[in-house]
């Protein structure tokens, strides 16, 4: 690879050769906003189980699935009487006291309102019960805020603490009654109290409600980060350097009562000694919040990404499933490095999205306190204000879809990518053999190339959208800046000027002070739209994200699992096709009307031409396919009434495409069993012929083998592969030509040992080797998808003219060809077939 | 994966981890010399991007400029000579010297007058720099970060294509569109540099490779480089001109408190200090973080490829597990790595909560004790975090670089593997007579001995078989010829120069392996089997896909030679797929053709197809087939029979016939099931 080529490969800034149009971005359909939206609102499951949490009963036991409130006769039936006695409380002892002023009266009409919803609660079911819920919860947020601003003192503050401690019991802590405890189906785990009357009460407590903790803990903290805010700047400015003294609240805080104003000396400022020792305190006051700060600036973010990172676990995990469930059909279509993108980089967008709504209310929040304050001012400001938001809804009708087509087309040949690298990775071999190492890599250098040119626009159109953005509220920015600077020149007076007085604040006319603070109010709001255009740049990618991972989840898989499934029979009696017809596409039927039965203890070998469907039969088998018609039964209950992981648990595949996975041979073998034993194991390796060489490897089963296998030849990965379907234990058992590499003494073997383990099993066998088809019970011989003969050994070489017996005779003629063996009759392969 | 252990320390689990990432690096942890050299060898790089650099640090030299020297003053025009209406001359000293023909044009005018300039100023301002001439949101940066996850690699795609400009307007857009080719640039450099080399190492090395961990290599690996090189030069340059220029100004401004210097350049050794021990612990998570995101990518990549297999073993569930486990071991790799992160943006937190608390402590002094006053202290305490900010973030960005050290330390490992001699030695002239061995053996580097005494001699012309049972070195023997191997012991050479000399690339040239495993490429069935010979017409593409059997079932695909093959699991059948990898090599024009296993899966009638075939290719080639079946062998000019790694018996098929008790006449009985 020329260096110095690659190194100028991508150009100097600019956006390098056309690429490939997405023909997914060119489909017509709804893409617009509501699309946006809808896309988002598709990860709300993803994300629900992290705000409603799950239950634990006590002792700590995990209950699945209900998440309904009265469900199972859990109840809540404790709550109002609880939270009733804890409202009277307050008017009791005088914490929340009636009739002092309007304040306290208003903290107390809220509680009673709250526990006058705890009871209604009681009795109302599915929406009404929701939204009496978020009622509560909100009444229960607004009174405990406003204790806390609006009211002076701490009794307050504990007593609706106390009261909406009590309503969240609602969601959190229930119980229920056990009328008999032999109904209970796991009475010897169970400590709970049991009562005289053999009752028994058990309670469980709501858990793992992470979102919720989180954000009520970045609220209490953002919360303190103001407290120590406000302090701060009351002691440097006013105190320290201005020699003012403290207000009560803050003297008493720091406890120096004496350096309030009005205390005692009532002196007018501190003095010089006062204020060196102030400074110290308020050296160790810095020192102190940043260790009180310390758990929310380490601990918060750290939690918030464990939360989000579960979140994208369960969206992987979703994809991962999807795929596993859809068949080759969709496979063989579908690169590997597409999956690897799409867990990693398309399925992490799901992380963003509850940022990016909070996000959002808080700037459209900053936003509209903006505009109001600047409409108070002058109604002309609050108009420019607001035009911004106008220009920018245009600007996005432009950007939106545009945005939409190139992340799009970023993420598609972004994954091309990846799966290029992948396959150039994985054809190694081939590329070594046949010298193609330059035109592959080129390939890859190119889709590199390609794959950088398309983040390159995305990415610069969202530079763009910024820098548009910016210069769009610049017009109302430095048009306002004029305004304001020539009011402020003059004598104009302010529009709300009653109001401005009322606040206290002293620019009743337009001077440099409502100068300054109208333009940092007017950078702000333009700020704020600036980042809302941004965000909804940025969320055009995360859907585009998230679209192609609901794409997959989309694709319903074409085999289905019966809703109410049968359970596998234990198959004593036979396997059955009966008539099936089955094609992967439309007008290349590959079985035709084929019927068979086989039954337990025999082994059946399928022969035929390359291509004539042996594979797709028994593919059928194992449900990776349902036949088109007709259909495949086991003991007479059609296949598709199963359940497809219970069927696929009773029958054995070893492929000819022998597989292994990064792992020890031992765990390679018990892939599907994890918990076999190594006895078991052990056991599987022999009948598979496999023990001898595994005991001659360095480490023997703890050998780590890579996922390309090259320790092994293939045909000790062959027979490790029949270990592996041997190790299964299952009453089927299909071996798809696993035996082609191995020679002529250790398939014979591997097919005695077999036969003996089969006892009781349908073997099915897919080989060409001759001696070893003769072995088995019955012989299928398939050609262009039709079962043409069918019979023993024996019996298919009578058929004079036969597709069998010629089949056995060509191989016979191959091998004596040109006359070198004629007279040597041992080694020429005339099996029993030669002396029929 | 470490979870399964009962109880294993942090930095077991991470070993553990680096082992199932990648058995060949699990050495991963590097001392501060190596972390020196790695850095440095990132920095050799920057050679060849030298115009994109220098236009990069011109730009942040400019919008530095710009930032100090123009964008402060037209405020203060507006406030006093617009607002508060003072005359223009009696001000003019105020300001720099460069403003005054700008000043001198607005003086006499009216105040509205002169704001209108100003505000045609500020707009020219924002078309070209971004920026306004107000300070609360009146700058932009053009930057594209995109939403990310929590996992390396969502972070380190976005980052390497974050670009940034710390301007907005016009120049802003093209910094911006520079920065971002120049973070591509490097990235596309290493990205093709290290998949080139994985392509080159020698296959004992491939087989320890999982592809996965190379394929995560250089897609996330190697983004470290881009976030390096923005830190030099973002980071370091436009932090040491900023400090330069904000010490000048603080010197001229208030010279006499040049404590406030001291305190403010503490703040490096102090930050430095306080995080400096972190910089190992950060090294060996962002490793292990990256490890179990190898690991993890490994797990895709194998379930997927052998997505047939999963399904038909039924292991649907158990690669879900392990799925589960890998991905969720790699979150909390990424979790404790992150925890790193905020762990030293807290130390160098407190480190400025030190600094300030210094500098409070003297500067609040110099206000009560009224040298300074209240309004001093807060144009010092401007500049203090200015140069406190900066000099801190010197000793933050050292950890942070860390990670990406890392990171590179797993390119670079990867990319000092030794691989073949694929250019360099011998040229090896079209092959005139054949191969020899001489008493050439081969030892695996893990200690296990594949060949021992191989004596063999194949020319021009012939067909030589290579049979035996399962493991007996058969293909390991074949790998010899085309150098896939080196020989440990011995000699091999070709028309009498050792292989060792010759150049891998042109011995390749000439030598065409079929494999037994066979591997197709999602492209069109034409394009695969010309693979090795591009230009092939499709004639000769017809007449090898009839002799290798695939003509006929090609013809009966409804799109023929155009198909395209898809990709994991093609809709071929194992036969077929092997019929046309076969196709692909008679097609090639090789001196030497090997064919491993390539008729296993062929009926009968294919085989005989083929064996005429091979015989008629054999006039100017030399065949080597290796096989179990009889009736492919049994033609062959000569015959090697391999048991153990040792060559047992040679000669045609006659001659070991008629050896009695012969290895190979009990293998030809056994084939015959005659026993």
């Amino acid at each position: 690879m020329d260096e110095m080529k690659q190194a100028q490969a991508l150009p100097f800034f600019s956006n390098g050769e056309a690429l490939p149009k997405s023909e997914r971005a060119r489909e017509p359909g709804e893409r617009g906003f509501a699309a946006i939206i809808k896309i988002f609102a598709r990860t709300w499951p993803y994300l629900l189980p992290h705000m409603i949490g799950y239950w634990r009963e006590f002792p700590l036991r995990h209950t699945t699935g209900d998440s309904e409130t009265n469900a199972d006769g859990w109840s809540f039936r404790h709550v109002p009487p609880l939270v009733t006695v804890l409202t009277a409380i307050g008017p009791l002892t005088g914490w929340l006291p009636i009739g002092t002023d309007w304040q306290h009266d208003f903290l107390l009409a809220a509680t009673i309102l709250m526990t006058i919803l705890t009871w209604a609660l009681l009795f109302m079911r599915g929406r009404v019960y929701v939204g009496l819920s978020l009622t509560l919860a909100l009444v229960g947020t607004v009174a405990f805020l406003f204790a806390i601003f609006a009211v002076d003192g701490l009794a307050d503050n504990f007593q609706v603490g106390l009261v909406a401690v009590g309503c969240v019991c609602i969601w959190v802590l229930q119980y229920r009654i056990d009328e008999s405890p032999q109904r209970d189906e796991s009475p010897q785990l169970d400590d709970s109290p049991q009562r005289p009357d053999g009752r028994k009460l058990r309670l469980r407590v709501r858990l793992g409600s992470h979102l919720v903790y989180y954000f009520a803990l970045v609220w209490a903290a953002t919360l303190l980060t103001m407290v120590i805010a406000l302090f701060s700047v009351d002691l440097i400015s006013q105190s320290i350097l201005q020699a003012e003294p403290l207000t009560p609240f803050l003297s008493d805080f720091i406890g120096r009562p004496e350096l309030a104003a009005g205390s005692g000396t009532d002196q007018a400022s501190l003095t010089t000694e006062q204020r060196h020792s102030l400074k110290w305190i308020y050296a160790m006051f810095m020192v102190f919040s940043w260790i009180v700060l310390l758990p929310a600036t380490l601990l918060l973010p750290y939690y918030y990404i464990f939360i989000m990172q579960r979140v994208n676990q369960d969206l992987r995990m979703a994809l991962l499933q999807r795929w596993h469930r859809l068949s080759i059909r969709y496979h063989s279509d579908h690169r590997v490095g597409d999956s690897v993108y799409r867990i990693y980089q398309d399925s992490a967008q799901v992380t963003a999205v509850i940022g990016t709504i909070t996000q959002a209310a808080q700037l459209l929040n900053t936003y509209a306190i903006g505009v109001i304050f600047l409409s108070a001012l002058d109604p002309i400001l609050g108009t420019m204000a607001l035009s911004i938001v106008m220009l920018a809804i245009l600007w996005g009708h432009w950007y939106s879809p545009r945005m939409r087509e190139k992340s799009l087309v970023a993420r598609e040949m972004n994954s091309d990518f990846t799966s290029r690298v992948q396959e150039s990775f994985a054809a190694v071999r081939i590329v070594k053999a046949y010298g193609a190492g330059e035109a592959e890599q080129e390939r890859l250098a190119q889709d590199s190339v390609t794959a950088f040119n398309a983040s390159f626009r995305v990415r610069s159109l969202l530079a763009i959208v910024g820098i548009v953005t910016f210069t769009l509220s610049a017009v109302a920015l430095l048009g306002g800046q004029l305004l304001m600077a020539v009011w402020a020149s003059g004598t104009r007076e302010v529009f709300a000027a009653v109001l401005v007085g009322l606040v206290g604040l002293s620019f009743i006319k337009w001077n440099l002070a409502a100068y300054n603070w109208a333009q940092e109010q007017l950078g702000e709001s333009s700020v704020s739209i600036r980042s809302l255009v941004t965000l909804w740049a940025q969320a055009q990618d995360m859907a585009m994200g998230l679209d192609r991972v609901f794409n997959i989840l989309d694709i319903e898989p074409d085999v289905q699992n019966d809703p109410n499934p049968v359970v596998m029979p234990p198959f004593n009696r036979e396997i059955r096709f009966s008539h099936v017809d089955f094609a992967y596409e439309q007008g290349r039927p590959v079985l035709h009307d084929v019927s068979l039965a086989v039954e337990p203890g025999s082994v059946t070998a399928i022969v035929g031409p390359t291509g004539s469907g042996k594979s797709s039969l028994m593919s059928l088998l194992s449900r990776l396919f349902d036949p088109d018609s007709g259909a495949v039964s086991i003991d007479g209950v059609d296949l598709r009434r199963l359940d497809v992981d219970d069927l696929r648990q009773n029958v054995s595949v070893a492929l000819q495409e022998n597989v292994l996975f990064g792992m020890s041979v031992r765990d390679n073998i018990r892939y599907v069993v994890p918990d076999a034993s190594d006895d078991a194991v052990l056991r599987a390796a022999h009948v598979a012929c496999a023990d001898e060489y595994i005991a001659g490897l360095p480490e023997g089963l703890d050998t780590m083998l890579s996922d390309r296998g090259g320790k092994l030849s293939t045909g000790q990965r062959q027979r490790l592969s029949i270990a592996r379907a041997v190790v299964k234990d299952t009453p089927i058992l299909i071996l798809d030509e696993p035996t082609a590499a191995l020679d002529a003494f250790t398939e014979h073997q591997v097919l005695e040992r077999l036969s003996a383990w089969g006892e009781g099993r349908a073997i099915f066998l897919i080989t060409h080797r001759i001696s070893t088809i003769a072995q088995a019970d019955r012989i299928l011989y398939l050609d262009q998808g039709e079962i043409v003969e069918n019979g023993s050994h024996d019996e298919l070489m009578q058929i004079v003219g036969g597709r069998y017996r010629n089949f056995v005779e060509t191989e016979a003629r191959l091998t004596k060809r040109e006359g070198h063996d004629a007279d040597n009759p041992s080694e020429a392969p005339q099996p029993e077939g030669g002396n029929e | 994966m470490a979870s399964h252990e009962p109880k294993t320390t942090l930095r077991d689990g991470e070993k553990q981890l680096d082992r199932s990432a990648s058995v060949l690096d699990v050495q991963t942890d590097i001392s501060f010399r190596e972390t020196i050299r790695v850095f440095m060898r990132i920095i050799s790089y920057f050679g060849f991007f030298k115009a994109r650099i220098v236009a990069k640090l011109a730009f942040i030299t400019l919008e530095l400029a710009f930032r100090l020297m123009i964008v402060v003053w037209p405020a203060k025009i507006v406030v006093d000579h617009v607002i508060l209406g003072q005359p223009i001359a009696e001000g003019i000293s105020g300001f720099p010297s460069y403003f005054e023909p700008f000043l001198q044009f607005l003086d006499g005018k009216s105040p509205l007058e002169i704001m209108l300039w100003i505000v045609f100023l500020g707009a020219a301002m924002v078309i070209v720099f971004g920026s306004t001439v107000s300070d609360v949101g009146g700058r932009s940066r053009a930057s594209a970060s995109m939403a990310q996850g929590h996992d390396i690699a969502t972070q380190t795609e976005n980052e390497a294509n974050r670009g940034g400009s710390q301007m907005g307007g016009i120049l802003g857009l093209i910094d911006f569109r520079i920065t971002l080719r120049l973070m591509q640039s490097l990235n596309h450099l290493l990205r093709t540099q290290l998949a080139a080399h994985v392509k080159e190492l020698p296959m004992t090395t491939l087989d320890d490779q999982r592809i996965g961990d190379s394929v995560y290599r250089v897609l996330y690996d190697t983004t470290s480089a881009s976030l390096l090189l923005e830190g030099l030069t973002l980071g370091l340059y436009s932090g040491i001109l900023g400090v330069v220029i904000s010490l000048v100004m603080m010197v001229t401004n208030y010279g006499n408190a040049p404590e406030v210097i001291v305190i403010a350049m503490l703040g490096f050794p102090v930050t430095l200090l306080l995080v400096l021990p972190l910089a190992r612990v950060a090294r060996r998570r962002s490793q292990a973080s990256r490890a179990a995101g190898s690991s993890t990518t490994s797990n895709i990549e194998e379930g997927m490829s052998n997505v047939l297999a999963v399904q038909s073993l039924g292991g649907n569930k158990r690669e879900g597990q392990r799925f589960s486990q890998a991905s969720q071991e790699s979150f909390k790799r990424f979790r404790t790595e992150s925890f790193v992160i905020l762990s030293y943006n807290q130390l160098y937190s407190l480190s400025l909560t030190l600094g300030q608390v210094v500098f409070f402590i003297v500067i609040a002094g110099r206000v009560i004790d009224g040298t300074f006053t209240a309004g001093d202290y807060f144009v010092v305490s401007y500049y203090f975090f200015q140069l406190y900010a900066t000099f801190g973030a010197w000793g933050h960005m050292y950890t942070e670089w860390q990670r990406n050290i890392a990171g590179m330390r797993r390119v670079f490992f990867l990319m000092d593997l030794q691989t073949e001699k694929t250019t360099g030695g011998v040229e090896l002239p079209r092959i005139s007579d054949g191969i020899v061995m001489d008493n050439a053996g081969l030892t695996y580097p893990d200690g296990r001995v594949a060949l021992r005494n191989i004596n063999l001699k194949a020319h021009i012309g012939e067909i030589v078989a290579f049979v035996g049972p399962t493991g007996a070195g058969k293909t390991s023997l074949a790998y010899l010829a085309p150098a896939y191997l080196q020989a440990t012991e011995g000699k091999v050479s070709i028309d009498g120069i050792d292989l060792k000399d010759v150049s891998v690339e042109a011995l390749r040239d000439q030598v065409s392996y079929v494999f037994q495993e066979t591997q197709l490429f999602s492209d069109s069935i034409l394009n695969n089997i010309r693979y090795g010979k591009t230009d092939a017409s499709m004639e000769e593409v017809e007449q090898v896909s009839r002799v290798a059997g695939a003509h006929n079932f090609i013809m009966a695909l409804p799109e023929g030679y155009a198909t395209d093959l898809g990709t994991v699991t093609s809709k071929l059948s194992v036969g077929q797929k092997q019929r046309i990898a076969i196709a692909r090599g008679l097609l090639r024009d090789a001196r030497i053709l090997i064919l491993d296993e390539p008729t296993s899966a062929l009926d009968p009638e294919t085989e005989s197809y083929l064996v005429d075939a091979l015989h008629q290719a054999a006039k100017d080639k030399l065949v080597i087939i290796i096989a179990h079946r009889l009736s492919t062998i049994a033609s062959a000019d000569r015959i090697y029979f391999l048991q153990e790694g040792e060559i047992r018996e040679q000669g045609s098929h006659e001659q070991l016939m008629a050896i009695p008790d012969g290895y190979y006449r009990d293998y030809v009985r056994l084939q015959a099931g005659t026993h």
